[in-house]
């Protein structure tokens, strides 16, 4: 692949992938939206903590309605905003704190199993 | 003035299916609303280029951000710009390229300092006679075969090669001329037989030109399909009565699906017959007005594979109908993350300029391959060049035949296509000699038709050696002195107009893979020499949510509005951190650095704005 369109195999391939991605911030989100829009099989969300003022102005998947965020994780907002960019991509939530990378190695080996693809 | 299309929604992400057809700038402004319901945005659905957006309507803005996909409305814009003292945020993107500049009257370099690539252009006897390169066969598929079997008769067409015989020129009958019941399986047979067959036997007998080149070979039809009869009536029986004419594909009725695949021969010769029959069955009002349109499906695979037809016949690879489609589209397919990451650029620059903060503005450049580890490579911008005749008013020079070239081609070569005006005034001296506008009376509408056709030394005011015209476009609030020389002898293949405009800097021909500032797809008015490529970005360029779209003149897309956004004073408490917000969209990754006053060797010839 390079630069061109996919290919019905590159298809095929994408919607049959599953990504795991912990850490909703900046760089992460944008490349969440990019790979939703894009056609993945399924995304994995992993970010429990909840909004903050830095997340409001950087994050643009969260809906700034304080009523609306008030009381859920990033991973939770973030998943129901991805779902409606393309409703055919199974997002979903896993509960857990965003991994740091020394930190979580052996954790990563038992989660990644599940997932073509991690993300951090 | 665009709307939603398909093909938008896998990175336009404002966009939705159920927004299919809709306004750009009304969707993008609601969709906006519902994540930042505070702020001031007013859509237009509208052409840039329109007489509403004048001056003054320029003049309520503190800055103005491109998001054009054609280099004419960014030229337009850049003017408008300049005549309301309002400084502009320019952009672009290509591929994995893309750029976002900085321009301020007086302070910096205008839109049109530096020269823009113009897009590439063929000389005329490479395109019909002697085709080295796929994309030859593309241009001479599409600008000469197409155009006239489908599009305007009273267009001059170089598609018949030249031939030594004097009395085969002055023929009356047009070969091309689809006979009255003349059965459509034999009209497409015998096309195929003159193009691909006697045309090139005729261009074979010209023993100069093969002498370094290999030789075509002729084709005809007998050799490619020795079975097909001349009356097929059974394949119409196999379409129902209410087919769509817009979703007609000769490769749906030859079931072949992929349009990846590289056909042979006799495939790419059965498509070319099978097209051909279904827009004399199916669409036959079009034929006579029809432009080429990449996203006609069936004029696309006509163009395939009468190009690939040609290349087989000169000895080049063929191609996918998909690659073909690119090539004659000149589609150059979108990266979403470029996007993005000018976008967050753009906002960057925005925010200096509604700061006032000018030692900051920069000129960035997105690299396809990091350099020394950095992908964005950002410069000061430049002080404005003394001798751009848009910014600094110098005279430019005109070298042309006052004998020959008449009032028309000067117009429509040089001040529309090379000088981007729009709705032109030329003037003699305080001699009016033409005019564009909605207001003009009727004898004087009768004059400039008259002086329209006049050659140049015959026009009422004479324009000879030694004259100076000034061209003006009021719109643009831009005025121009032309000197004129005149000169007896052009280059047919250098200087395919007859003219030589100088003073005004131009690049030479942009090529595929060059690493020049890209993403200014152009659009020139096709002249009847020399063939140019017209180059449009197959996915438009995302630029939200301030995004000002246009479309090219002489495009064939409706005229509707355009979208303007206004971030006016944020009015609410929760929004009071976006106007001081100073946080770089891209997040604090170690990926990319931006280092500044850091130029490229051969930029840092010109000198720096301190």
């Amino acid at each position: 692949m390079n630069g061109e369109e996919l290919t019905e195999q590159e298809t095929a391939l994408l919607s049959k992938s599953h990504i795991l991605v912990s850490g909703m911030k900046g760089a992460v989100v944008e490349f969440c939206k990019n790979i939703v829009l894009a056609g993945i099989g399924s995304l994995t969300l992993m970010d429990d903590r909840m909004v903050t003022q830095e997340a409001l102005s950087a994050d643009f998947l969260i809906p700034p309605d304080e009523n609306t965020f008030s009381g859920r994780s990033l991973a939770q907002l973030c998943c129901d905003s991805l779902t409606d960019f393309n409703p055919m991509v199974r997002v979903s939530v896993e509960q857990g704190e965003p991994l740091l990378l020394i930190f979580s190695i052996i954790r990563l080996n038992i989660i990644a199993l599940s997932f073509d693809l991690a993300f951090f | 003035m665009d709307t939603i299309e398909v093909s938008n929604l896998n990175r336009q992400f404002l966009f939705r299916q159920s927004h299919v057809g809709q306004s750009k700038a009304k969707v993008a402004r609601d969709a906006v609303l519902r994540f930042r319901p505070h702020i001031n945005i007013k859509p237009y659905h509208a052409n840039v280029k329109d007489p509403e957006f004048n001056v003054d309507f320029f003049k309520q803005f503190n800055v103005v951000l491109n998001g054009l996909d054609n280099l004419d409305a960014r030229r337009h814009v850049n003017r408008l710009c300049l005549a309301a003292d309002v400084p502009l945020v320019e952009s672009g993107t290509t591929g994995f390229l893309g750029q976002v500049t900085v321009h301020v009257k007086g302070k910096t370099e205008c839109y049109e300092c530096q020269p823009k690539p113009t897009p590439k252009t063929y000389p005329v006897c490479t395109i019909t006679s002697t085709p080295s390169k796929f994309v030859h066969c593309i241009v001479w598929a599409k600008d000469l075969l197409f155009a006239k079997l489908f599009g305007d008769k009273n267009q001059g067409n170089d598609l018949n090669v030249h031939s030594s015989n004097a009395a085969s020129s002055s023929e009356h009958v047009d070969v091309f001329e689809h006979r009255v019941d003349e059965d459509i399986e034999q009209y497409g047979q015998r096309i195929f037989d003159h193009v691909f067959g006697y045309n090139i036997e005729v261009a074979l007998a010209n023993e100069e030109a093969w002498k370094t080149r290999n030789k075509p070979k002729p084709i005809y039809c007998r050799d490619v399909l020795p079975d097909r009869l001349v009356s097929q009536n059974g394949s119409f029986d196999k379409f129902c009565a209410t087919d769509e004419p817009s979703s007609v594909s000769a490769m749906t009725s030859l079931g072949l699906k992929n349009p990846q695949d590289v056909w042979s021969l006799m495939e790419n010769t059965k498509i070319f017959l099978e097209a051909l029959k279904l827009f004399f069955g199916k669409r036959e009002k079009e034929i006579g007005n029809m432009i080429f349109d990449k996203d006609d499906q069936l004029a696309v695979e006509f163009v395939s594979a009468a190009a690939n037809i040609r290349a087989a016949s000169f000895g080049i690879l063929m191609h996918s109908l998909f690659e073909a489609k690119g090539i004659a589209g000149n589609i150059v397919h979108a990266v979403a993350t470029t996007n993005a990451i000018i976008a967050g650029l753009i906002v960057i620059e925005a925010i200096k300029v509604l700061q006032s903060d000018t030692k900051s503005y920069r000129m960035t450049y997105c690299l396809e391959h990091p350099s020394r580890k950095m992908l964005l490579m950002p410069v000061e911008p430049f002080e404005p060049n003394q001798s751009c005749y848009v910014c600094s008013e110098t005279p430019l020079s005109l070298e042309i035949n006052t004998y020959r070239s008449k009032l028309r081609d000067f117009v429509e070569k040089i001040v529309k296509a090379k000088l981007g005006m729009n709705m032109p005034l030329i003037m003699h001296g305080s001699a009016l000699l033409y005019e564009v506008g909605d207001d003009l009376e009727e004898d004087m509408v009768a004059n400039y038709a008259a002086n329209f056709d006049k050659v140049l030394s015959e026009l009422p005011s004479p324009v000879t050696s030694g004259t100076m015209l000034t061209v003006e476009d009021l719109q643009q609030e831009l005025s121009c002195n032309i000197n004129i020389k005149h000169r007896e002898e052009f280059d047919e293949e250098k200087e395919p107009d007859g003219m030589l405009l100088s003073g005004w800097a131009q690049a030479p021909p942009m090529e595929k893979d060059n690493n020049m500032p890209v993403g200014n797809g152009e659009s020139t008015p096709s002249t009847s020499q020399a063939v140019p490529l017209k180059p449009e970005e197959d996915d438009d360029i995302e630029i939200v949510p301030t995004e000002i779209k246009t479309i090219p003149a002489g495009t064939k897309r409706k005229i509707s509005e355009l979208s303007s956004t206004a971030i006016s004073e944020p009015s609410s408490a929760t929004d009071g951190t976006r106007s001081t917000k100073k946080e770089e969209e891209i997040d604090g990754d170690d990926d990319v650095v931006v280092m500044l006053d850091d130029g490229n060797s051969d930029i840092s010839k010109k000198k720096r704005l301190h």
